[in-house]
């Protein structure tokens, strides 16, 4: 498969001068996407995942910076181009979805003129679209993502549909101009259970028509096997454990990961078991500070966490390693470096 | 509200600082000048009318020796003379302390009253006005009319029983009793409204003319004509905060409704008002001085900026300094206010102190 | 009769509960839009016991919610709290019986007063739970401990929490004052994967140590089938089936709580979950909330079972077998 995207040795920062051990959001990150592959990128809040997507489309806010690394689409390193390049290539090459569809779209506008932006904003490209065309393709897109009544959604308000519903219009804005590459930034946090089972499918099953590839973003490693082929787990900045999603999530390498895992609630299984297995880790939750900087050299982000933890762990941080006989799988931790 | 942290806030913020120093720097020159020219030999005297000295301009030396060793800085009369010969500086020492008590104790009451208010309508919102409730105000507003205008027994005896209403005003039968049409939101609304169509300024003329003229009562009047706007600053926060969790969790705790009012709701309602309040002091500041310059303020001989101002249209042209000396004061103090209001705001706001 | 073990007292019980919304369409317009947000709800929570609320946005469990802790009187129906009237008490009453019940909010952003310091409000709260000031300082930290903080937190503003920390905090304000009924609108749902395990223990933690009733609402079946004895599934503000939980996860019947099920991606599923039939997604889109009909099956529009005399009339909470109630006709 060849390669779409291809981040190397990203690093993000604190944008300010007046701190001198500058705390990293991002370090040293690595990610590969090919053409037509869905890719998941996992970790809780804080861990710096949407950082990285939103740092892709060239969105960072202004109080971080871009300390180090390329990020390669196809060919091209996004880092090294302007402003109009860049929004040259978001919406037409590289789309995004974000979190909340409470407020992702602009509640003056209807439906209609906010898909019909995404054309209008690339007119000037190869393709010119005039405006029956453009109405035309809306009403498609809006049933490509399974919206009823297409042609009378155009003329609704934001206010008047569901978040299942505006999600959709949000998957159908990003799909517009066919990009290569669509990033979902937890899609599917905000939604009810059922809401989130027809969105991922919708996603899939527009992924596999338009042959895009997909990098998807969520906390809950529930979902990746049935979204992603690939799967990252990102733990305060850095990734700690990458493969094949089917593979890391029946067989965790990281304690991270595995730590993940049994976060998932399963009703059949004793309670005993879970509330035992919970008991033995340190409250996290004591008194750690804003825990998403870290500092350098300190040892494996995830030693104070971590229930296999040793005294190798505290003095120096491990190498993303491949493990010997398993392709295509990569965990950073003392435990498998040889 | 960790004081550190705020100082902090308003040093990064240099626009903020600059007006804060200013206005401690006017407050400071205020209380020095109550003692400086008070009582009945003060060391500058803004009452000595002098006529030989009238219409000295400011750094003018006095023309006889004897009194320049005696009563004035470095000999001169610092900000000139008036065109009855007295100390500029003085009179402008003496106007301080009335502009800025002006100022503070009108936008203090307007505040209160704004707060109370607003509060009240914005929090029991939709609920209908219990006929116990209404009957209540409608006295204690009758009997504050009837004390105004000197009746102060009869005004008295509906006080008491407005208060006797109020105080049972809880109990179950007595509470049951309701105005169907009426919601406490619209009633006291519409009084905002009605309140808010008379032109402030000549509802202050008006009021001005009628009660005996004096600075308490120009502080009290400018006061109760101008709380409209806190009111419904308040109130729009309030119905905002009235849905959030932490109210609803401050209810469930068994709470009293005056103590999530004022604990737990007003802190968080409380930014607009403060920039509203420090906007309004200027503005006070200002109607002060415009009453002054009608002659309806303070009465003379006692002194205030917009006196000087007023006493200074007559000499625009000759002497100059007796207008614009005021006038830049006023424009100074009304400045530092507005620059302070925004970053005080900024300082009360605790998700920005993160 | 709603759902009672025979042998346990009823705390709390709702009995005919309904509440509506007026949309106002403005001081010109004659159109008074309703909507019913809790259509003819009579459930009953006995002691010790914990019940879960499954149902979607929307479905009117937070309505519920409300009216059960207190806060919103229902237009028809009543709230039984120890066999009184809650609603029909005098004020003062009211307010002491309802500090006993007692509700955690979905949001944990907007349940603290984001000016006040840890430590005031749960002293706060304890006091209001009758506690003498000199064992303020103690208790707090003892209630602190046992939600898992550290008591240094109270000098800390809701800001500088993370949010599980301050779901914990908002757990412990809860606890305060000793309430015999505690409900929880979707305490989770904004929270990371391990943050909610952890949460959740923390739940299963409390339920062993203090022996009070808990009333757990979300739209996660998973979530609510873990922690609960007994599930009730919710759907456009009424109840559609009842049981309990492991029976109703391992055998729904309702065509809903059959959907909700198969919505739960489970890990050694394949890909088997996500290749759907194309129509099935046109069918399950939701409906403006008040285009209802009051007198058919809420589920209709959406149900992959329904048939004509779905719609024949108003469709009863049947009981079947022992302790399940349904409210489908092909049941």
């Amino acid at each position: 498969m060849k390669g779409l995207l291809d981040i190397k040795s990203l690093s993000i920062g604190l944008a300010s001068e007046r701190v001198r051990e500058r705390p990293f959001v991002v370090r040293d990150l690595n990610l590969k996407i090919s053409k037509a592959e869905s890719v998941c990128l996992v970790g809780e809040s804080g861990c710096g995942k949407s950082v990285t997507a939103i740092s892709i489309m060239g969105l960072l806010p202004k109080g971080l910076t871009i300390l180090n690394g390329q990020i390669f689409f196809e060919e091209t390193d996004l880092l090294s181009l302007g402003e109009k390049e860049l929004r040259r290539i978001r919406g037409s090459e590289i789309s995004m979805i974000f979190q909340e569809p409470m407020s992702s779209l602009n509640p003056v506008l209807t439906i209609g003129q906010q898909l019909k932006e995404v054309f209008l904003a690339h007119r000037d490209g190869e393709d010119t679209f005039g405006k029956r065309e453009i109405e035309d393709r809306c009403v498609e897109l809006l049933k490509d993502v399974g919206l009823p009544h297409p042609k009378e959604q155009l003329k609704a308000y934001p206010h008047m549909l569901s978040g299942g519903q505006r999600q959709r219009v949000m998957i159908a804005m990003a799909m517009a101009l066919s990009p290569k590459l669509i990033i979902a930034d937890e899609p599917t946090t905000a939604l009810d259970v059922t809401v989130q089972l027809q969105i991922l499918r919708l996603l899939k099953r527009l992924q596999k028509a338009k042959e895009c590839s997909l990098l998807f973003i969520t906390h809950d490693l529930s979902l990746v096997p049935h979204v992603g082929d690939r799967i990252y787990v990102m733990y305060k900045g850095r990734i700690m454990e990458e493969g094949p999603s089917k593979d890391v999530v029946l067989n965790p390498f990281h304690p991270y990961t595995k730590a993940l895992l049994s976060a998932i609630v399963d009703p059949e299984s004793p309670k005993a078991q879970r509330l035992a297995f919970f008991k033995e880790s340190p409250r996290l939750n004591l008194n750690t500070l804003n825990h998403t900087f870290e500092k350098k050299g300190c040892g494996c982000g995830y030693a104070e966490r971590c229930l296999s933890v040793q005294s190798k762990c505290w003095e120096s941080e491990p190498e993303l390693l491949d493990l010997l006989d398993l392709k295509g799988r990569r965990v950073r931790c003392w435990l498998y470096a040889v | 509200m960790k004081i550190s942290e705020g100082l902090r806030l308003i040093r990064g913020d240099w626009v903020g600082f600059l007006g804060l120093c200013l206005f401690l720097c006017f407050l400071g020159v205020s209380i020095l000048g109550i003692f400086l020219t008070g009582g009945p030999n003060p060391t500058l005297d803004p009452r000595k009318v002098r006529l030989h000295e009238k219409l000295k301009p400011p750094m003018a030396k006095a023309s006889s020796e004897t009194l320049a060793k005696e009563h004035l800085p470095f000999g001169r009369f610092i900000l000139g003379t008036d065109d009855l010969g007295r100390d500029v500086f003085a009179r402008m020492l003496q106007g301080a302390y009335v502009s800025m008590s002006v100022g503070f104790v009108s936008v203090g009451i307007s505040v209160l009253i704004g707060i109370i208010i607003g509060g009240i309508s914005g929090y029991y919102g939709d609920r209908n006005i219990g006929l116990i409730n209404l009957i209540a105000i409608l006295l204690l507003a009758v009997g504050f009319i009837l004390i105004s205008t000197s009746q102060i027994t009869l005004g008295l005896f509906l006080f008491l029983v407005a208060a006797l209403f109020l105080i049972f005003r809880k109990t179950k039968r007595l509470s049951q009793i309701e105005i169907g049409f009426i919601d406490v939101d619209s009633f006291i609304m519409r009084i905002v409204d009605i309140m808010l169509c008379f032109p402030s300024f000549f509802l202050i003329l008006t009021v001005v003319a009628i009660v005996p003229p004096s600075i308490y009562n120009i502080m009290i009047v400018i006061g109760l004509t101008s709380w409209m706007g806190t009111a419904r600053f308040v109130r729009a926060e309030f119905l905002a905060l009235r849905e959030l969790d932490f109210v609803k969790a401050a209810k469930l705790l068994g709470l009293s409704d005056m103590k999530i009012i004022f604990v737990h709701m007003l802190p968080n309602a409380i930014g607009p008002v403060l920039v509203s309040a420090t906007l309004g002091v200027a503005s006070a500041i200002l109607v002060e001085a415009g009453l002054s310059f009608l002659g309806l303020g303070v009465p003379p001989p006692h002194a205030t900026w917009g006196n000087i101002l007023a006493d200074g249209k007559n000499y625009l042209f000759d002497a100059p300094w007796l207008t614009f000396i005021p006038g830049f004061s006023i424009m100074l103090v009304v400045l530092s206010f507005n620059l302070f209001g925004e970053t005080l705001r900024d300082v009360v706001n605790p998700k920005l102190n993160a | 009769m709603p759902f009672n073990d025979g042998y346990k007292e009823t705390i709390l019980a709702l009995e005919g509960v309904c509440k509506y919304f007026h949309l106002k369409g403005g001081y010109l317009s004659s159109k008074k839009q309703m909507v019913t947000a809790v259509k003819d709800v009579s459930l009953s929570f006995p002691k010790g016991i914990t019940y879960g609320l499954v149902g979607e946005s929307g479905c009117g469990k937070t309505t519920l919610s409300h009216i059960m802790a207190g806060l919103l009187p229902p237009d028809r129906g009543k709230v039984i709290f120890y066999g009184e009237d809650l609603y029909a008490l005098g004020y003062r009453e009211f307010k002491e019986r309802r500090k006993k019940i007692q509700l955690v909010f979905q949001d944990p952003y907007s349940s603290l007063n984001p000016r006040l310091t840890v430590g005031y409000v749960i002293k706060e709260a304890l006091r209001q739970g009758n506690v003498p000031k000199e064992e303020l300082e103690e208790r707090a930290q003892s209630i602190l401990i046992s939600v898992g903080l550290d008591p240094s937190c109270m000098k800390s503003y809701p800001h500088q929490l993370s949010g599980g920390q301050r779901q914990r905090v908002v757990i412990a304000r809860a606890l305060c004052v000793s309430p015999v009924v505690l409900i929880m609108d979707e305490p989770v749902s904004s929270l990371d994967v391990l943050i909610q395990a952890q949460i959740l223990d923390l739940f299963l933690e409390i339920k062993q140590r203090l022996q009070i009733t808990y009333i757990f609402i979300s739209h996660d079946l998973k979530i609510v089938a873990y922690l609960s004895d007994i599930i009730g599934v919710m759907f456009r503000g009424e109840i559609l089936e009842e049981g309990p939980s492991l029976e109703l996860y391992k055998n729904p019947l309702h065509p809903y709580t059959q959907l909700l099920l198969a919505s739960v991606p489970k890990i050694g599923d394949g890909k088997g979950l996500l290749e759907s039939d194309p129509m099935e997604e046109l069918k399950s889109e939701e409906k403006h909330i008040w285009e209802q009909d009051i007198n058919c099956c809420a589920y209709y529009h959406r149900c992959n079972k329904r048939s004509d005399e779905c719609v024949s009339g108003p469709i009863e909470l049947k009981v079947i077998g022992e302790n399940r109630r349904v409210r489908c006709i092909k049941v």
